[in-house]
């Protein structure tokens, strides 16, 4: 992206015209690893409807702007988390959905599970709980397009998996 | 057919990786295919990207305090979990449970093979392309998710059962509604096969396709709706009776009479769906006979078994859930092994898999209903 | 009980040169103790001859001294059960494999070897199975020590209390409220 110099300040209604559709189209990669992808499931299914926020889920992090990392990570998966991370255009953002996701949770204790996702990628919304509420998921996307909001199109997002290491 | 075209390819084969970000295994399982064009020459299945240690937790963690975990186990079927580390614990301790506590563990068992067996035959339509069914079966699903919150409190990971029992009773009213739902719930079934399981569509891309035969089931130590779909009468519920299962009556569904082979997909979709009906059968008995008395038998606040081993088993949705639980007088276990379905239900893709299309094995490996956390622990 | 005394009386008439024990503990189950480069022959004749054709569990024990390992094989026409058990040296742990009787083994047997480090003699395809290739020490075992990083991602998470701000957690645990504060936490 076209990185304007410092000092640069553009009016904010322009941040709105770019900020309003990402947020009313958010598109998650449809990642579950484990019990909390059932609740994502269950959140995009017909009671608590995500599509009515713009979001629905897409198989391939190509074409997603959310990785909704639904459950626990280990060690033997983190690299293709990254992996995955690294796959997915800008502007990207992270909800780590469980406590699993994010400090290792139950499995803090265990010898495979990654303490907590932020330790491989940048992680935006925070959710707690084991498993959350499909209510806290929306809330929690809620969060994200309030996030979104925020973004200034001046200034570049953070967003490389390498910085963590 | 599927020999000739093998020859064809002149010996020209691809590596191809499915998973384990993929749609539908289902969790995060990495399928290594060869292909020969089109048709897999051979796979590799890689497990592992959800082992939690489970198992070596147990080992960290007081008895009572362990109850959590067997959740995890296997989340879609959480209930199977926790009966079967209470179950083992118990034999250990020599406690008796109540009847009706048993009777109660059997109602929140089979609601939740239902709900269970309502995901696995809804994302085996998803991954054939149909996408409605699934919306219809999460319906449902979110129905009983309700139940089950007034039952236990929760959605997914229940922790409902104790060593002993069950915490509390039903809740007044409980039982009426779910009765409701059960007569609701066995029209709903049929309205699914007109929707779905009847489609022309689907049946043909099933019938026929992946056969396991019984010899090669049951070496391969498949379990549960896997193995009776090949047509082996084997349920535990029946065979190796535990819990309050002696009493009711019901039907071990195997996957004879339907359209094609026994034991091809369609055989383990239809064998689910008519679990389901099975399943909601031994819930209506249970509600009405339920007995009167207490729900959880005397057991000490620090429990510790005396040394000794046991292995339970309970029929759970994706087969025998065993646990092997080794007691060395402590307050901790020596060792917890979880035997599920679903880690031998993996077992016998390299023997079937061979000779499928890659779109093929997609509705098989959706047929299998195997989940990621249960192969991985 | 009876299933297996009566097993393991057939078993000893069939085969005689093998050594074989009834053992139990205090409560549970009872087994057949089988020494363990006699246990591929033993199972051999169950599953031939006695008509145990499913193996139900197969599972490493690691009691402190020795590793274990717990076959559980059913017979599903006859709805009967047998246990055997082995039991190995810590180190330089070698079973022969049943991977040829019952196809599920071989992955109990590949799980048995990535979590306990048994070797399998015969297994055609011994490698770790739950974890990554390049793990280090097989974690069941009593005396593994766990790892503090993998590929650079440490396994130590901090407690978040010291992640706190000082002064915010002075405040958090301020003990009850003095009468002469009151101006200051009006503002
Ligand atoms: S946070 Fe809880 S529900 Fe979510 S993946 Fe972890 S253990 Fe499962």
């Amino acid at each position: 992206m076209y990185h304007w110099g410092e000092g640069f300040a553009m009016p904010t209604k322009l941040d709105w015209l770019l900020n309003t559709p990402r947020k009313n189209s958010i598109w998650y990669l449809l990642f579950a690893t484990a019990c909390c992808g059932i609740e994502l499931m269950q959140t995009g299914g017909p009671r608590t409807d995500l599509d009515r926020f713009g979001a629905v889920f897409r198989a391939t992090p190509r074409q997603a702007d959310l990785l909704l990392v639904a459950g626990s990570v280990t060690y033997k998966m983190a690299d293709r988390v990254r992996r995955l991370y690294d796959q997915m255009p800008e502007p990207k953002y992270v909800l780590a959905m469980g406590s699993c996701a994010n400090s290792g949770g139950l499995f803090a204790r265990s010898y495979s599970v990654v303490k907590g996702v932020d330790k491989i990628i940048p992680v935006d919304v925070y959710l707690p709980g084991c498993a959350p509420r499909p209510e806290a998921l929306n809330h929690a996307l809620l969060t994200i397009q309030k996030r979104m909001m925020k973004d200034k199109w001046s200034v570049r997002r953070t967003t490389s998996s390498e910085k963590l290491l | 057919m599927t020999q000739l075209i093998l020859e064809d390819q002149h010996g020209e084969t691809t590596m191809v990786n499915m998973g384990p970000q993929h749609p539908s295994t289902h969790g995060v399982i990495n399928l290594r295919l060869l292909l020969q064009g089109e048709v897999i020459a051979k796979i590799d299945p890689i497990v592992g990207f959800l082992h939690r240690s489970i198992e070596k937790l147990g080992e960290m963690t007081p008895y009572p305090g362990f109850l959590p975990y067997t959740d995890r186990v296997d989340y879609l079927s959480a209930m199977f979990g926790n009966q079967v580390y209470c179950m083992a614990v118990e034999e250990l301790l020599g406690v008796e449970v109540p009847r009706r506590a048993e009777y109660l563990r059997v109602i929140a068992c089979e609601l939740n093979r239902i709900i269970s067996h309502l995901i696995a035959v809804g994302t085996m339509a998803m991954d054939l392309g149909a996408f409605t069914p699934f919306l219809h079966a999460i319906r449902e699903r979110e129905t009983v998710n309700d139940f089950m919150e007034r039952i236990c409190g929760a959605r997914i990971n229940y922790s409902y059962m104790r060593i002993g029992g069950v915490p509390r009773d039903l809740e007044p009213g409980l039982d009426k509604d779910i009765l409701k739902f059960l007569d609701r719930f066995e029209k709903f079934i049929p309205e699914f096969n007109r929707l779905i399981t009847g489609n022309e569509i689907f049946v043909r891309r099933l019938i026929d396709l992946a056969v396991i035969p019984a010899a090669d089931a049951i070496s391969c130590g498949l379990s549960g709706p896997n193995l009776r779909s090949s047509g082996v009468d084997y349920d535990l519920r029946r065979d190796r009776p535990y819990s309050a299962y002696p009493e009711f009556e019901f039907r071990v569904v195997t996957g004879e009479g339907y359209r094609g082979q026994t034991g091809d997909c369609y055989a383990r979709y239809w064998v689910r769906i008519d679990e389901m009906l099975e399943s909601a059968k031994i819930v209506r008995q249970a509600l009405l006979g339920l007995p009167e008395g207490d729900v959880k038998a005397k057991v000490p606040r620090k429990i510790t078994p005396p040394k000794g081993e046991v292995y339970s088993a309970v029929e759970s949705s994706r087969g025998e859930m065993g646990c092997y639980l080794v007691s060395d007088g402590g307050e901790q276990p020596l060792r917890v092994r979880f035997r599920t379905g679903s880690f031998t239900a993996m077992t016998v893709l390299p023997k079937i898999v061979p000779g499928l299309m890659v779109a093929d094995l997609t509705a098989f490996f959706g047929s299998l209903d195997v989940v990621a956390p249960e192969i991985d622990r | 009980m009876s299933d297996v005394k009566r097993m393991h009386e057939t078993l000893s008439r069939a085969l005689p040169d093998i050594p074989l024990e009834v053992e139990s503990a205090q409560a549970g189950m009872s087994w057949i103790h089988v020494p363990a480069e006699h246990i591929a022959a033993v199972i051999g004749h169950l599953r031939h001859t006695e008509g145990f054709d499913y193996l139900a569990c197969l599972t490493g024990i690691d009691t402190g001294e020795e590793l274990q390992i717990a076959y559980t094989l059913r017979s599903l026409p006859d709805k009967t059960e047998c246990a055997l058990k082995i039991s190995l040296p810590r180190d330089e742990a070698v079973v022969p494999t049943i991977s040829h009787l019952y196809g599920v083994a071989d992955w109990f047997e590949r799980e048995v070897f990535d979590l306990y480090g048994v070797h399998f003699d015969g297994h055609p395809d011994l490698r770790r199975i739950m974890m990554p290739d390049d793990w280090e020490g097989h974690p069941l075992r009593k005396d593994y020590v766990f790892p503090s990083e993998y590929h650079g991602i440490s396994a130590e998470r901090p407690d978040p209390h010291d992640l706190l701000d000082p002064e915010y957690e002075a405040c958090a645990v301020d003990p009850a409220p003095k009468s002469d504060s009151k101006e200051g936490s009006t503002s």
